[in-house]
């Protein structure tokens, strides 16, 4: 038997844990400020009222960096030094490595600095502009493509179940990320979705709900496989179970994405399809999380000392919470009251501190002592950490649950003359406040948490020395002869090609199942005639909109519910969005829907909210965007906008784009002459109306109220149903 | 094959249609995994599973004893 010598790198491993600990604390921490932008938001409107860390932008910088450079830091930390070792081999190439490793780093860089000054494509989980998207696709290839050469050259025959949940990842998660970013590019800074309307929806969560499923779960199982056996120093309790749990979630996962659009435009049967596969994905969850939680079996005595298996602990029973909650959150009846409303925010919490958080700390505790050859410096330290993190999630999670069933009833409930109970929205809001604060205290100490860890990290690292590359010495892979005792499951998984196409036809199946709505519902939506491509105006407005982010709080999809009728007007329909490149139907409710919000008001009245929303709405927690009332309209692309916009189906007349900006001008003298004409004298500081209308028919403010007064309006005329 | 599934996405019947056979597919599918992995040895799943525990001791635990 010939023994060769391996060399493991860990230091990959060693940069990669490091930039998951300085991103997530980065990530946690621009979480915390968007949640006491919502606590106290005097306190930021009145003296932190930047652009730049207004909720609106912040919001989206916070999500993608807690998903992509906290958590996916993490799962390449967790996969590089376990597919090495399952795999008795070096990475193939440690250029490619370290290319993924600066790559990805980079790409977080760039998220950073375009995030906060509102350059972002304003889909959820995927806000980055096309660069960086191009950016992303090939760094993932770059991570697949050195996984799946080390993977042919591996000195084992078999691949053990962690392995499966890799390849499942880096395939699905590059086809979803793909698909969905299909965008049209105006500028450097600027692109469209290439879908609209229900289409980029259904794109969209079919992404989103499956960025999830691959980025922040499959990934995870394949560690836990890994790991968890590892710290327990048993096998995995049911090696058969893991195959089943395997093959179904993937299978399951990938339909379940319309559950993101009940009551929606969406059509009602991809709704019922999203539902079944959403209840039937307990099965594969639960099976993966008993599978895990069983491996500790006669064990358990260790739970008590090891500090990485408490983390263990939590974060499996968190992710057996999460995926129970999940399916029952796509039923319906549960989601009336929830959508829209925090509940979201803390089941997502539950997840994403309790599941990929612990996961990530217990894992890192367990690894820093390995790689430097020590032990750890504070078991004592790391055992606050872990009372201190659960703590915070505990209270992060139970007031935003309590938030959102609370103003989720709240909004549906009627007196007896069939009028609102609370017929201002914003008394709802105002009483999420305490619920805020307590959110708010419960992330912080998840943060203080994560910081002890990194002083204890600190501390190990200094005190060891590092192992930068482990010597082991394996046998050369004998090759296996095809027989009849051969059974079916080693045959995949002995040939990765061949895995990997299973695994894409697998996914592929509920992939198309619904991509195939998607094309179909083009020719089903009926067109509504009185559905008109937005003005110049309007659509550099709606740009705005998006530059802001003002969708992280204001949904404009008014569900067919009388609760949701009576207080905003007629339900969403399909064929409103038609032109919406990209939709912007939202998924959180923090101010009001805004479906129906043209005409509702004067343009007066939105001229002075936008800059003062308290003066008009007392208790309100909007930001104020005063920047809009000074800086001019950029129309320097507004050529290329409607160019693009008929290059993707919308009905601009040919050669409309020559005299869009004349018409652009012509609106906004007409909405800036109502506001001056309205204004009271003391708004005209002494100025001329003339000169006043002057002064703010080019700025920002302009293009944003016609916007506003545009939407949902279009069937307010005459509707007739083709 | 595209106006085919829209025809039948049009009516409710064809789109009660398009559900079951989702449906169906997985359980199908469900089954035969199921079937073949009651059909796996004993012997096969506990070296398999063992694969993450044998990195401490490379040489002994990793040799495939049925190719030797």
């Amino acid at each position: 038997m010939e023994i060769q010598q391996v060399k493991y790198d860990n230091k990959i491993v060693k940069y990669f844990t490091f930039a998951t600990l300085t991103w997530g604390i980065v990530g946690m921490l621009v979480g915390l400020i968007a949640a006491l932008q919502l606590a106290f938001p005097e306190f930021f409107n009145d003296y932190l009222g930047f652009r730049y860390i207004s909720f609106g932008r912040i919001r989206p910088l916070h999500t993608n960096a807690v998903i992509f450079a906290f958590v996916g830091n993490g799962v390449f930390t967790g996969i590089y030094y376990s597919l090495q070792r399952l795999l008795k081999t070096r990475m193939w190439s440690d250029k490619l490595s370290y290319i993924n490793f600066w790559g990805w780093q980079f790409i977080i860089l760039c998220a950073a600095l375009t995030l906060p000054f509102g350059i972002t494509t304003s889909k959820e989980y995927a806000e980055l502009e096309w660069w960086i998207d191009i950016l992303i696709a090939v760094m993932w290839v770059v991570f697949g493509w050195n996984m799946f050469a080390t993977i042919l050259v591996r000195r084992v025959k078999h691949l053990y179940v962690a392995i499966w949940f890799y390849i499942a990842t880096f395939v699905t998660v590059a086809i979803l990320h793909i698909f969905n970013s299909f965008e049209l590019p105006i500028s450097m800074f600027k692109s469209y979705s290439w879908y609209a309307g229900v289409q980029d929806a259904l794109v969209q969560w079919w992404y989103g709900h499956n960025a999830v499923a691959f980025f922040l779960t499959t990934p995870f199982l394949g560690l836990m496989y890994y790991f968890v056996p590892k710290a327990a120093n048993r096998p995995v309790y049911s090696y058969r179970l893991s195959i089943i749990h395997f093959w179904s979630l993937i299978f399951i996962y990938i339909w379940a994405g319309p559950h993101h659009l009940l009551y929606t435009s969406l059509p009602d049967w991809a709704q019922s399809l999203g539902v079944v596969f959403s209840i039937m994905l307990i099965a594969p969850s639960w099976g993966g999380m008993l599978n895990g939680l069983l491996t500790l079996r006669g064990a358990w005595d260790r739970v008590r000392d090891d500090v990485m298996l408490k983390f263990m602990v939590v974060a499996l029973t968190c992710y057996g919470m999460v995926t129970f909650e999940g399916p029952l959150l796509s039923l319906k009846s549960v989601n009336m009251i929830s959508h829209f409303t925090d509940w979201t925010i803390a089941h997502v919490h539950v997840g994403g501190l309790g599941w990929n958080g612990m996961f990530i700390f217990g894992m890192i505790y367990w690894l820093i002592p390995r790689l430097f050859r020590t032990t750890i410096y504070s078991r004592k330290l790391a055992n606050q950490h872990f009372w201190i993190a659960t703590l915070g999630i505990i209270l992060y999670a139970v007031p935003m649950y309590i938030a959102g069933f609370q103003q989720g009833l709240m909004w549906q409930d009627f007196n007896p003359d069939g009028t609102l109970v609370y017929k201002d929205f914003l008394e709802t809001v105002s009483s999420m406040r305490p619920y805020y604060i307590l959110r708010s205290i419960g992330g912080g100490l998840f943060i203080i948490g994560a910081l002890m860890m990194i002083y204890n990290i600190f501390k190990t690292v200094r005190a060891g020395s590092f192992l930068a590359e482990e010597i082991v010495e394996v046998p050369v892979l004998a090759h296996a002869t095809k027989g009849s005792k051969e059974y079916w499951h080693r045959g995949i998984e002995g040939k990765p090609v061949k895995f990997m196409i299973i695994s894409i036809i697998v996914v592929a199946i509920g992939g198309l199942a619904e991509i195939i709505p998607t094309m179909a519902v083009k020719s089903n939506i009926p067109t509504i005639s009185s559905v008109k491509p937005y003005t110049p105006l309007e659509l550099e407005g709606r740009d705005l909109y998006i530059r802001e982010g003002c969708n992280n709080c204001h949904s404009q999809m008014v569900r067919p519910l009388r609760f949701e009728t009576t207080r905003y007007g007629d339900y969403s329909k399909a064929g409103e969005t038609v032109y919406d490149h990209p939709f912007l139907w939202g998924s959180k409710r923090t101010g009001p829907d805004l479906a129906r919000e043209g005409g509702l008001r004067s343009n007066g009245w939105h001229y002075d909210h936008m800059i003062r929303p308290k003066t008009l709405s007392p208790g309100s927690i909007m930001p104020a965007y005063t920047w809009m009332r000074e800086d001019d309209l950029n129309t320097a692309y507004l050529q290329a906008k409607i160019n693009a916009m008929r290059k993707m189906g919308v009905p601009y007349k040919k050669g409309f784009e020559f005299k869009a900006l004349k018409d652009l001008k012509a609106q906004a003298h007409l909405i800036a002459t109502d506001i001056v004409e309205n204004m009271p004298k003391i708004g005209l500081n002494g100025q001329s109306k003339e000169a006043k209308i002057k002064e703010i028919e080019t700025k920002e403010i302009v293009a944003m109220i016609a916007y506003l007064q545009r939407i949902g309006t279009d069937i307010k005329v005459k509707p007739s149903l083709k | 094959m595209l106006r085919y599934i829209k025809h039948h996405l049009a009516t409710e019947e064809g789109v009660q249609w398009y559900g079951m056979f989702s449906l169906f597919v997985f359980v199908i599918f469900f089954l035969v995994v199921l079937i073949r992995i009651t059909r796996m040895r004993k012997a096969t799943i506990d070296e398999l599973s063992a694969i993450p525990l044998s990195d401490d001791e490379p040489i002994t635990k990793l040799v495939d004893n049925e190719n030797l």
